[in-house]
């Protein structure tokens, strides 16, 4: 990913983050303190039972602080807090014969939860003025407790070196030490660019593919018609053509066209004929058969319901470039087409016996089944393979997904 | 009663996800954390094994413990250097058993003369290291690695507890030693979660808010689209259409005419589709220095095309490097080289086809725009038949057997190393420390979406390279018949 945080929701992303830290490392002291106050409690010194209740009391304001996260709520974590230090210190400590000093990291436990309030800040500063506090109220607290035990006072580094490990993670976040302030939006930009630069492309590769099926088969057509008057085919197609370029917005027109729901979906029902002569594959094969091409269709017609129209416009694009590839390519006069289906997907096999290619060939003239049937299928989600050898014909198998189908027929079945 | 929409549920951030991996360049900021706990942890371990030299029984192996622990330290700072991001799993796991080794040496250092648990420097030392994880790895991973290791330190303090001056339950020591472990374990795990799951959303809503930038220019991109077909098309291609029809009726001329023009058009087609998304970037680079007055030449060499098969983050990647590169101040207009290139098979339209029933050697048959049609007569045509048959039934028989062969050859050459190297050269006069810090951020966003980041410098000429694996995207599956 590389689509990093913007500037102004840095400071704002490390204080929370930081303060979810501060506030487990909090709760697991206290759930220590408690765990070991209360084997205490139950093995040694059953007056100990206090320590569990300001224990759990200051876990309690601290998961209420942590989901509400108001001033009010720190502000009662800190007092309570307080209390608990003093509570807890003079308790715990007070047990006889047990704690030789008072810098113990039982004793230490609820004071480091304390000073871990300072991520109530939403700033680094706040954060720092939260801690400190906190960090001074929990010594004093702690040090009025030990003053009435019998144990020696010792400095308590394990808070003082917690408090000052917050502190300094809060003024790292704080600090705003982004190297450079442009390259975040920089590449902003760039993944912004990149997704106009994609649609763009899906256009320009849709655009080629309508541009080859169209102007290039129709400037190839007459090229291979004989001087004369038009046939009716060839006028037929050429008004198609020039329609296309002109009357329409080509591009335009097919989004439209491909918001619109699967065939499968709509609620009246159409018959199996109905189906497959609305079939955008069953034009193309139309068209091809007006230019001369016998075509043979086999398999499962109505199967091609279960493309949306956008699919089906597509498919039947694809299924025309093939069909045009055999008419201009294959040097015979019929195909197949054979559809096949399955729970998720379509595939239709065309086929001729013709003259075939080789990969070399293909390389150098490859705009009909790069642009107008690869491509296209690809962007359906579908694939295209291809087997084809010089002298033993080509046959070409485009595989597209679709709706699932409640009755899948048998693949391959001859149709009437 | 119409039903309201249900609010769709924001895409969870993936397991492996971390601070660094989602925002490389802020990833760059918090760095500085590792070599901080680095000497912290060190400081902590040589201060308190100094003054505790009456616990020591055997100085060797102290010596060693506070050893590896430097090293554990030395290993953090070095997986953690943002020239050798990302932070992997592996090196957390080296750092972390590193940690171990050092706790429990250090524990067979005091063996029998230990008085404090709490006094201890690996297990405060091990939790250091894991809160230090938080940038760099996800927070699952340090939950685990930090239990692991607070299951052994609790285990080593409850074996020496017979053995301590306080006298207590055996089981309070095991608690004390495992907090110092688990408590930064826990914050560290909380830290980077909160972290990744805020980055991701931010991810997720900026992404929705490009996506529906870019839909809302569809209408004025399908114009221009357009447009510039009809212009490239050439002026003579739809008169020419609209006059024949006009006319009913076709000349020897105009069939001639058909050829050439059909020939033009593919050839401009063609052109057209092997313009790749860096050839557009370029384009648009060189023509912002034409518009500074700068004379520039930069090329592109990617004769297969291997651009195409970068993903979107990668060419956003790719993308403000090269322009950051070509503002950048030094920069030499006529120096920008950009060369891809790879092993395995690069993404070409032409690797499906299969000579599925013959040999490669075997003869080609020219196929060509102007061939005409063959007559067919009846017994061609019922040799067609018989050959259209064969065809499919190879064609049948081949997808059902070398299908899967074609599936796991594609894959495992991708996995084999279907990798494409991007080789990116600039000249830039500036200081290195100045080019270095102004390249910092783009080369972590790099390093986040590509493997094997090499920078090299020979003043005034600045070598970019990284690889680009391919193979995410499983090989497309097709169903039999």
């Amino acid at each position: 990913m590389s689509l990093g945080l913007p500037g102004h929701l840095v400071q704002q992303t490390l204080a929370r983050a930081l303060a979810r830290a501060a506030h487990w490392f909090a709760l697991t002291c206290l759930m220590a303190a408690a765990v070991s106050v209360s084997i205490l409690s139950l093995n040694r010194s059953p007056e100990l039972w206090i320590t569990i209740v300001v224990v759990v009391a200051m876990g309690a304001l601290l998961v209420l602080f942590t989901r509400h996260r108001r001033i009010a709520l720190a502000v009662a974590y800190l007092i309570v807090g307080t209390l608990g230090v003093y509570v807890f210190t003079l308790t715990v400590l007070g047990v006889p014969d047990v704690f030789p000093t008072s810098n113990m990291y039982l004793a230490a436990l609820p004071k480091m939860a304390l000073v871990m309030v300072g991520g109530a800040g939403s700033t680094a500063l706040g954060g720092v003025l939260w801690s400190t506090a906190a960090f001074l109220l929990a010594e004093a607290a702690a040090f009025l407790a030990i003053l009435g035990t019998t144990v020696p006072y010792r400095t308590d580094l394990f808070t003082l070196s917690t408090y000052l490990v917050l502190v300094g993670a809060m003024v790292l976040a704080g600090i705003d030490r982004r190297v450079s302030n442009a390259a975040q939006p920089a590449v902003h930009r760039a993944v912004q660019e990149g997704a106009n630069r994609q649609l763009r492309d899906a256009l320009d590769t849709r655009a080629i593919a309508l541009l080859n099926d169209t102007t290039v088969a129709q400037l190839v057509d007459l090229s291979l018609a004989e001087p004369g008057a038009l046939s009716p085919g060839l006028r037929a197609s050429l008004n198609y053509t020039l329609t296309t370029l002109h009357d329409t917005n080509w591009l335009t027109d097919i989004d439209a066209r491909s918001s619109t729901a699967p065939q499968s979906t709509v609620t009246a029902q159409p018959t199996a004929g109905d189906d497959w002569h609305a079939s955008a594959v069953y034009t193309a094969i139309r068209r091809c058969r007006d230019r001369g091409l016998t075509i043979e269709v086999t398999g499962d017609r109505d199967a091609l319901a279960r493309l949306d129209a956008g699919s089906d416009r597509d498919v039947g694009l694809a299924v025309q470039q093939c069909l045009v590839n055999v008419i201009l390519h294959a040097g015979i006069a019929s195909a197949e087409v054979a559809i096949e289906s399955d729970l998720t997907t379509i595939s239709l096999l065309i086929t001729d016996a013709g003259r075939g290619f080789t990969e070399s060939e293909s390389a150098s003239d490859r705009l009909g089944l790069r642009q107008s049937v690869r491509r296209r299928i690809e962007q359906l989600g579908g694939s295209v393979l291809i087997w084809s050898r010089p002298g033993a014909g080509t046959s070409v198998r485009l595989t597209v997904p679709a709706a699932q189908g409640q009755n899948v027929p048998v693949s391959g079945r001859p149709t009437p | 009663m119409t039903r309201a929409t249900p609010t769709p549920r924001r895409p969870r951030a993936p397991a492996s996800a971390s601070q660094q991996r989602l925002d490389p360049i802020g990833g760059l900021a918090v760095w500085p954390l590792a070599p901080v706990v680095a000497v912290i942890v060190v400081t902590y371990a040589v201060v308190t094994t100094a003054s505790r030299l009456h616990e020591i029984q055997i100085v060797e192996v102290a010596a060693a413990a506070v050893a590896v622990l430097i090293i554990a330290a030395a290993a953090l700072v070095w997986s953690a250097r943002p020239d050798l991001a990302p932070f992997t799993r592996g090196r957390a796991i080296v750092i972390v058993a590193l940690g171990v080794t050092a706790h429990l040496l250090a524990a067979a250092s005091t063996w029998h003369l230990n008085g404090m648990i709490q006094d201890d420097f690996a297990p405060i030392g091990l939790g250091l290291l894991l809160l230090a994880l938080a940038p760099f790895r996800p927070g699952k991973e340090i939950l685990v690695l930090g239990g692991s290791v607070a299951l052994v330190v609790g285990l080593t303090a409850l074996a020496q507890s017979p053995f301590l001056d306080v006298q207590t339950l055996p089981l309070l020591f095991a608690i004390i030693a495992m907090t110092q472990v688990l408590a930064p374990t826990l914050a560290g795990a909380a830290y980077s979660r909160q972290v990744v799951n805020s980055i991701h959303r931010w991810q997720t809503d900026a992404r929705r808010a490009i996506r529906a930038r870019t839909e809302a220019s569809r209408g004025l991109l399908a114009q221009s689209v357009v447009d510039h077909r009809l212009t490239n098309l050439g002026a003579d291609v739809l008169p020419f259409l609209a006059d024949v029809l006009d006319r009913g009726s076709l000349t020897a001329a105009d069939v001639k005419r058909a050829r050439s023009l059909a020939f033009q058009v593919r050839r401009v087609l063609v052109a057209e589709v092997d313009h790749t998304w860096l050839d557009d970037l370029i384009d648009r680079e060189r023509e912002a220095l034409r518009r500074r007055g700068l004379t520039p030449l930069c090329v592109i060499a990617d004769p297969e095309r291997r651009a195409t098969g970068f993903d979107s983050d990668q060419r956003a990647a790719v993308g403000a490097l090269i322009v950051a590169l070509c503002t950048l101040r030094g920069f030499d207009p006529t120096s920008l080289v950009v060369q891809i290139d790879g092993s395995g098979a690069a993404p070409t339209d032409t690797d499906h086809i299969t000579q599925a029933f013959g040999h490669r050697g075997a003869r080609s048959t020219p196929a060509t725009d102007t061939m005409t049609m063959a007559i067919v007569t009846a017994a061609q045509a019922h040799a067609a038949a018989q050959a259209r048959a064969q065809a499919r039934a190879q064609a049948q028989v081949h997808a059902a057997t070398t299908r899967p062969r074609m599936i796991i050859d594609r894959h495992s050459s991708a996995v084999l190393g279907a990798v494409d190297t991007i080789t990116i050269q600039a000249g830039i006069s500036l200081p290195s420390i100045q080019r270095r810090r102004a390249l910092r951020p783009y080369l972590s966003v790099l390093r986040a979406v590509f493997t094997r980041v090499r920078v090299t410098s020979r003043h005034p000429l600045l070598t970019l390279e990284f690889d680009a694996e391919r193979g995410q995207t499983p090989a497309p599956r097709i169903k039999g018949s």
